[in-house]
């Protein structure tokens, strides 16, 4: 039988590793449960929502069928892009019905940099006001308007931060905000950059919440560069030529130049972030989750 | 400020296509600042609608066409004309359109976009500076107007589309507003305030017609 512990519990007491998988806009939820089973053994999972992406299969949902097919604890993301304050509560009961109750807050992009363009922005709530308002439905059981759900309902609630944006003081700002509402936890968006997350957690050191950092894989060169150009993102160079080469190969042989490529990388790094203090980490490795379980293997070793 | 800009002549003369006599009605306020409804915009019109083959009665900026007591009393000075019209052609904000119907009783008809309340820079420059969202939050953010500046209208920014201090969902080399409301309380010592969290709006006050009645 597998023990089921909350995130919060082992959130704090060792090293933490976590798996992350995308939800897709498709019908097939059978993927995902496969993606998130090939991670082996992760202490938990974060069910997120695909960038730049809208209309993915909703989030609640697929964390409800991912745990209840993997009996992994799920972490599902939600966003305030897309739903008012009312839909927000209706996903987390729902999500909690199907055995979910840790969540993942994140403002979410902006739609007009999503593939849906035209999409009206919602943003009922910001994430602070979510944070708040899942505190309230945890503790009392009601939504903010007093509106009884039922007994406490013990959710775990966490929130993103971007550990390289600058100004960082005002990131930090922004998280002190949420933390003393209460914070379970911090996921980092993914950075290459331990400089970057050494400083993040001199700023939100004291806000004494456990930060997961987030850690983000690269299928090929292409997904490296597109990474690249978002300016808080830089893709380490002898990780990029490491991609580069790979990409001169054909069939199964690129395939595993790409993984070693990004083994050699991130064992290191991996190494690093948990010597430096940090929660835990969050792997995401877009359509190759099967690189999950073999990082955080030789993190063991 | 009201900020308006012209319809194009193509969309005025559609509108206009079923009437021929024609009053035109400018304002002395906001679109004579906007410089869409003022005396000399007014002029311009009745030539363009003379030249269209219209037949225009009468024209008049009336000082506040928002204000129905002010149109019912400058119209009277052209009462005669007002009553022979076919339709009244407004230069003015939705508003003074409406209200100019209102106190007519005649077809009303907008010669000017309304697109948003702004700040006058200079003439020629006009710049968003409220969306009346009705629990004005000003002396909460440094007197920057988050649902406007924000384009997002988080009342608890910033948020992940910010790079570098600027707004990354705008682009334009905009600054994000929470960052200058930060920089605002940091520069006076008031971090604090910063992390006092803005409730979410009420939505419900914007359903319906609004209004102020004492
Ligand atoms: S907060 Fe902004 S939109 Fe709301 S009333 Fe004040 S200036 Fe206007
Ligand atoms: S970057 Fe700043 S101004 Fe732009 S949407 Fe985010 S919080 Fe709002």
């Amino acid at each position: 039988m597998v023990i089921m512990l909350e995130l919060r519990e082992f959130l704090g007491k060792g090293f933490t590793l976590i798996g992350q998988v995308d939800s897709a806009r498709t019908v097939d939820a059978g993927a995902i449960v496969s993606a998130v089973k090939s991670m082996g053994k992760v202490q938990a999972v974060i069910v997120s929502e695909p960038q730049g992406v809208l209309g993915a299969a909703n989030t609640a949902v697929v964390s409800g069928i991912v745990k209840r097919e993997t009996e992994v604890e799920v972490v599902c993301q939600i966003t305030c892009r897309d739903r008012n304050r009312a839909a927000l509560v209706s996903d987390v009961l729902a999500a909690k019905m199907l055995g979910v109750d840790c969540f993942l807050i994140t403002g979410g992009g902006h739609p007009k940099l999503s593939d849906t363009p035209q999409a009206m922005a919602v943003f009922d709530l910001d994430p602070a006001q979510l944070v708040q308002m899942l505190k309230h439905l945890s503790e009392k059981g009601e939504t903010p308007a007093g509106h009884k759900v039922s007994g406490p309902l013990n959710l775990c609630v966490g929130a993103m931060a971007s550990p390289a944006t600058s100004p960082i003081d005002v990131e930090a700002k922004r998280l002190e905000r949420m933390a003393r509402i209460g914070l379970d936890f911090i996921v980092t968006y993914p950075t290459f950059s331990l400089e970057a997350l050494r400083s993040f957690k001199r700023e939100v050191k004291q806000l004494n919440v456990p930060v997961v950092v987030g850690v983000r894989m690269l299928p090929d060169v292409r997904d490296a560069r597109r990474l690249n150009e978002d300016p808080r993102v830089t893709v380490p160079p002898e990780l990029i030529d490491a991609l580069e080469r790979a990409e001169r190969l054909k069939g199964e042989e690129k395939v595993e130049a790409c993984l070693e490529a990004n083994l050699n990388f991130f064992e290191g790094f991996l190494k690093a972030i948990k010597e430096e203090g940090f929660a835990g980490c969050s792997i995401h490795a877009p359509g190759m989750e099967h690189a999950v379980g073999q990082l955080a293997s030789k993190l063991k070793n | 400020m009201i900020i308006t800009v012209a319809k194009s002549d193509e969309e005025v003369r559609r509108a206009l296509e079923p009437y021929r006599n024609i009053v035109v009605i400018g304002c002395g306020t906001c679109a004579t600042i906007c410089r869409t409804g003022g005396e000399d915009q007014v002029k311009e019109m009745v030539e363009k609608l003379v030249r269209w083959g219209k037949n225009v009665l009468a024209s008049m900026v009336v000082e506040s066409p928002c204000d129905v007591r002010i149109d019912r009393r400058d119209l009277k000075r052209i009462e005669d004309e007002v009553k022979e019209a076919d339709a009244l052609l407004v230069m003015s904000c939705g508003v003074g359109v409406q209200a100019v119907g209102e106190a007519s009783g005649k077809r009303a008809l907008a010669a000017l976009d309304t697109v948003f309340l702004g700040e006058v820079e200079h003439i020629g420059c006009f710049v968003e500076r409220c969306r009346e969202c009705g629990f004005c939050v000003l002396n909460e953010t440094e007197g920057l107007c988050p649902i406007v500046l924000c384009a997002k209208g988080l009342m608890n920014g910033p948020c992940e589309d910010m790079v570098n201090g600027k707004c990354g969902v705008v682009k334009d080399d905009v600054d994000c507003v929470w960052v200058k409301v930060w920089e605002r309380m940091k520069s006076e010592g008031r971090e604090e305030d910063f992390l006092r969290v803005n409730p979410p709006l009420d939505r419900s006050v914007k359903v319906g017609v609004g209004r102020v009645v004492w």
